[in-house]
């Protein structure tokens, strides 16, 4: 049952992703909508919709101070969106605005100081503090099983912010998440706004609601950073928030071949992911955690998601990817002796709280752990100013006192 | 292209509060009225929509008794201009209904749309009113209504009686419960839904949408 | 065809501090240990985003105090969203619902009211039809295979048997009926199926039963049991879930249900 590739949950007949990843349906003949969706993809007016984008990009061009708005991460898709948009339209000016969750690589650094200086962009940056961070990578972790949280709103709040700022009305995100999940369909370009932030960016829950939530632990002005900023003030900039991939088809191989060779960008050694992947979610050193928590709740994780991609670009056999998965999932990566630190936790508090996250049908085997490698930079990653497990505590109990147990696991003791 | 100017009927036929903050989610402007506009008012307007829930026969004793009843067949159909019935609105628009007669005679309706407004007839175990989501079926993809909706797509319906048009040409929209049934209706400029459209999340937003995209606009 | 219903539960609750007073969500768990967990124009707009059939608000508190911030709150929602909403929580008369009614509300939750002057369900019905009209049952087990219901927010015994009174309430006039299970709501241990079953079979109108939701298997387990549709607070609220997440997994177990648009 809790094993890598378990049989027990239902999966896709052609991607072999599994009932639990979220928003999957299977149809009749047992394909997932997620792959229906890519054969719609496939059938869409591209030529059009490369035309769409043209007269998009003229309608701001040379009117405001920046021509467009790019949210920018420094991995695979923000580096793209900008070299393409640059490489159309000569001349572009854009404002690419960036969020320091707090954990990035050496290597994602190295990418954007080198990819910055090639392209010639003025560049926003924003870090929050740390103290803030910790106590919200806690109540997220505790509230959802996901302690990103400040990362996802982080990453597509603050952006808006700066647009309203700076008077960009223009904003292009990078992929579409029709792309991976269902919540959007691929026949309607994709509104990057409040309703997709509620739909499921922010898990949620709004800065608001993490306010109330954290009960005193934090201040309005700390949540302020992650706040969307009302619908009336957009319109009144008379806002256009847009993925690049509604008007072109997202090929990631290709583009990480063309941003590798046209701007040196490099990959990484990622955690618990397979070598030829190294251009997959370079960004953030927490990534190991973030995936070994979605193994843990769902019973899959990122390598399950790439061998996805490529079964359904006919690129391997579904032996080869069972194989990859086998070998890759569900391994603990050694970032989570970070993450213990940084949140206050011990490791055994760490299962409990993951597991009661746990997604039917899927039960996670606490007995079959296997150890991951290490990445190559890990001695370089932050250690330190962590939560005292004191601090943690306080944090713990008020959650503790009206979490359920979900029923399926057998050592949840945050009750 | 011109911006929408929208009255919504206001004639007691039940809270319109709903259908108004919809419409002010749109591009549009908006203005609700309990009596009807002068004729010279009336010009301003470019769209309007006839909301409402409850009884067929307090309905059109609601609508005679406030003027509406005139002002709706003789000015606005007049005009040409678009007219979309919610719920009971829609049913308004039929030649005769059924639901809250005295001595079960038909009550005259609007007769702008022909047809008669019945109570749905279902099985032994099917509960009325219906009430929930179900889906619509247009009978063409082209309706101007229909842009931009999914194939299949669900509305939030809640109601006991429905709209039999004379002319199946009339008939731009199908529901089952218990049986098909109509659930949009359309004659020239003149339209009428079942469902709640401002209770239909996205869906109902992109359907008033279409709605105030209709010529003028 | 028609679809069976994902309601999340929004309860509301007072938070006090220098500024006064203000109405918040909470989470409870047994009808107790409540939890403030956001705000409620916020998380009602967030559940309309996340494609949920319908919401319930309920003010926990039902004081004389709490009922302007539950109007407050209840015109601000339903200013916002454009979905179906049923409120409740200390009605007591015929003009508190219309005043729900008068700002948004498309249904009104009854529970105390009724049961101490059931003939306010006639008088509502009457004059605004029974769709309008949700009879709310707190319910425990009666230790002998049956079911009590609990009045004034599951504190004191209604000394009624909950079939039998829910049945009355329909035959006066409740369009629907909604059922929760005081020992299980907030636990996650799952709905109660035999109350659910039991409901569904004498009752002609539809149900909702809600408490004790912790996996999707659990609402499907509802709906299989012959709900209309089932509600959840602390599911959606305390879980890497939302609605539409949900509705996948009742999709693929084969009920229909509204999918993704």
């Amino acid at each position: 049952m809790g094993a890598p590739f378990s049989t027990a949950l239902k999966r896709c007949s052609r991607c072999l992703l599994p009932e639990t990843h979220e928003t999957l349906v299977l149809d009749a003949e047992g394909v997932c909508n997620v792959c229906r969706a890519q054969e719609l993809k496939a059938e869409l007016d591209w030529p059009e919709r490369l035309e769409q984008l043209d007269a998009l990009v003229s309608e701001y061009r040379g009117r405001y101070r920046y021509d467009c708005l790019v949210p920018f991460s420094g991995g695979k898709d923000s580096t793209w969106t900008l070299y393409f948009l640059m490489k159309r339209y000569p001349g572009l000016k854009p404002l690419v605005v960036r969020f320091n969750h707090g954990f990035l690589r050496p290597n994602l650094r190295a990418n954007c100081d080198r990819v910055f200086r090639k392209l010639g962009v003025d560049v926003h940056d924003f870090s929050p503090s740390w103290k803030v961070v910790q106590r919200l990578m806690l109540q997220a972790f505790l509230e959802k099983g996901d302690f990103c949280w400040h990362c996802h709103t982080g990453i597509f709040a603050p952006p808006m912010q700066v647009a309203l700022k700076e008077q960009v009305p223009l904003i292009f995100w990078g992929e579409p998440s029709a792309e991976y999940t269902a919540y959007y369909s691929y026949d309607q370009p994709e509104q990057v706004d409040e309703e997709r932030f509620n739909r499921y960016i922010n898990l949620g829950i709004s800065a608001e609601d993490m306010l109330i939530r954290l009960d005193g632990f934090l201040e309005e002005r700390d949540l302020e950073p992650f706040r969307y900023p009302a619908l009336k003030d957009l319109r009144g900039l008379g806002y256009r928030s847009v993925c690049l991939g509604s008007y072109i088809p997202w090929d990631v191989k290709m583009q990480v071949e063309k941003i590798r060779s046209e701007l040196g960008w490099q990959g990484d050694v990622v955690e618990n992911v397979p070598e030829e992947f190294n251009y997959e979610k370079i960004e953030c050193w927490m990534q190991g955690v973030r995936d070994y928590i979605k193994y843990i709740k769902r019973g899959y994780t990122r390598p399950s998601h790439l061998a996805a991609i490529d079964l359904r670009n006919r690129r391997i056999s579904q032996e080869e990817a069972k194989a990859m998965i086998h070998q890759f999932e569900g391994r603990r990566p050694p970032s989570l002796d970070l993450f213990l630190e940084y949140v206050g936790l011990s490791e055994v508090e760490f299962y409990d709280i993951a597991t009661s996250h746990q997604v039917s049908p899927w039960q996670f085997d606490p007995t079959a752990i296997r150890q991951g490698e290490v990445a190559p930079d890990f001695n370089q990653w932050a250690r330190g100013d962590g939560l005292d497990p004191g601090g943690a505590e306080d944090q713990v109990g008020r959650w503790a006192e009206t979490c359920a147990s979900c029923g399926s696991s057998d050592y949840c003791g945050a009750g | 292209m011109r911006r929408p100017s929208v009255l919504v009927v206001d004639a007691g036929l039940g809270n319109i509060g709903s259908v108004v903050a919809a419409l002010q989610r749109l591009n549009c402007s908006v203005h609700s009225s309990p009596t009807p506009p002068s004729p010279g008012a009336t010009d301003g307007f470019s769209h309007a929509v006839l909301p409402g829930v409850g009884a067929f026969a307090a309905g059109m004793e609601a609508l005679k008794s406030s003027a509406w009843e005139a002002w709706i067949k003789e000015m606005w159909w007049q005009t040409d201009r678009p007219l979309l019935g919610i719920c009971l609105g829609m049913q308004l628009l039929a030649s005769e209904g059924m639901e809250g007669a005295p001595d079960g005679d038909a009550v005259p309706g609007l007769d702008l749309i022909p047809g008669r407004v019945e109570r749905l007839s279902v099985a032994g175990n099917m509960v009325l009113p219906h009430v929930g989501w179900n889906t619509l079926h247009w009978h063409s993809p082209a309706n101007p209504l229909a842009q931009g909706l999914p194939e299949v797509g669900d509305m939030y319906f809640i109601h006991s009686y429905a709209f039999r048009p004379r002319d199946s040409a009339h008939s731009l929209a199908d529901s089952d419960y218990g049986g098909s049934f109509t659930a949009v209706v359309g004659r020239g400029a003149c339209y009428g839904v079942q469902f709640h459209p401002e209770k239909s999340q996205r869906l109902g937003r992109r359907l008033l949408e279409n709605f105030l995209a209709l010529p003028p606009c | 065809m028609l679809k069976r219903r994902l309601i999340p539960k929004l309860q509301l609750g007072l938070s006090r501090s220098f500024r006064g007073a203000r109405p918040v969500l909470v989470v409870s768990r047994q009808f107790d240990n409540r939890r403030p967990i956001g705000d409620p124009l916020s998380q009602a707009k967030i559940y309309e985003a996340q494609m949920a059939d319908e919401l319930i608000l309920v003010d926990l508190e039902r004081t004389s105090e709490s009922w302007p911030m539950l109007l407050q709150t209840l015109e601000s929602v339903a200013g916002a969203l454009a979905t179906p909403l049923a409120v409740g929580g200390g009605v007591r008369n015929f003009e508190q619902v219309q005043e729900l009614l008068d700002r948004g509300a498309d249904k009104v939750v009854l529970n105390s009211a009724a049961v101490r002057q059931p003939s306010l369900i006639d008088r509502i019905a009457g004059a605004y039809g029974s769709q309008c009209v949700v009879l709310s049952l707190d319910t425990r087990s009666n230790g002998s295979g049956g079911w009590q219901i609990w009045t004034d927010a599951g504190r004191l015994d209604g000394k009624r048997e909950a079939v039998t009174w829910a049945q009355e309430a329909v035959d006066r006039g409740a369009g629907e009926v909604l059922a929760t299970a005081i020992d299980r709501d907030g636990t996650g241990i799952g709905l109660d199926i035999a109350l659910t079953r039991k409901l569904t079979q004498e009752l002609g109108v539809p149900l909702t039963i809600s408490g004790g939701c912790g996996l999707a298997e659990h609402f499907i387990e509802g709906y299989r049991a012959g709900a209309a549709a089932v509600a959840a607070g602390t599911f959606f609220a305390q879980r890497d879930q939302n609605p539409i997440q949900c509705r996948s997994h009742i999709h693929n177990a084969g009920i229909s249900i509204r999918n993704c648009h």
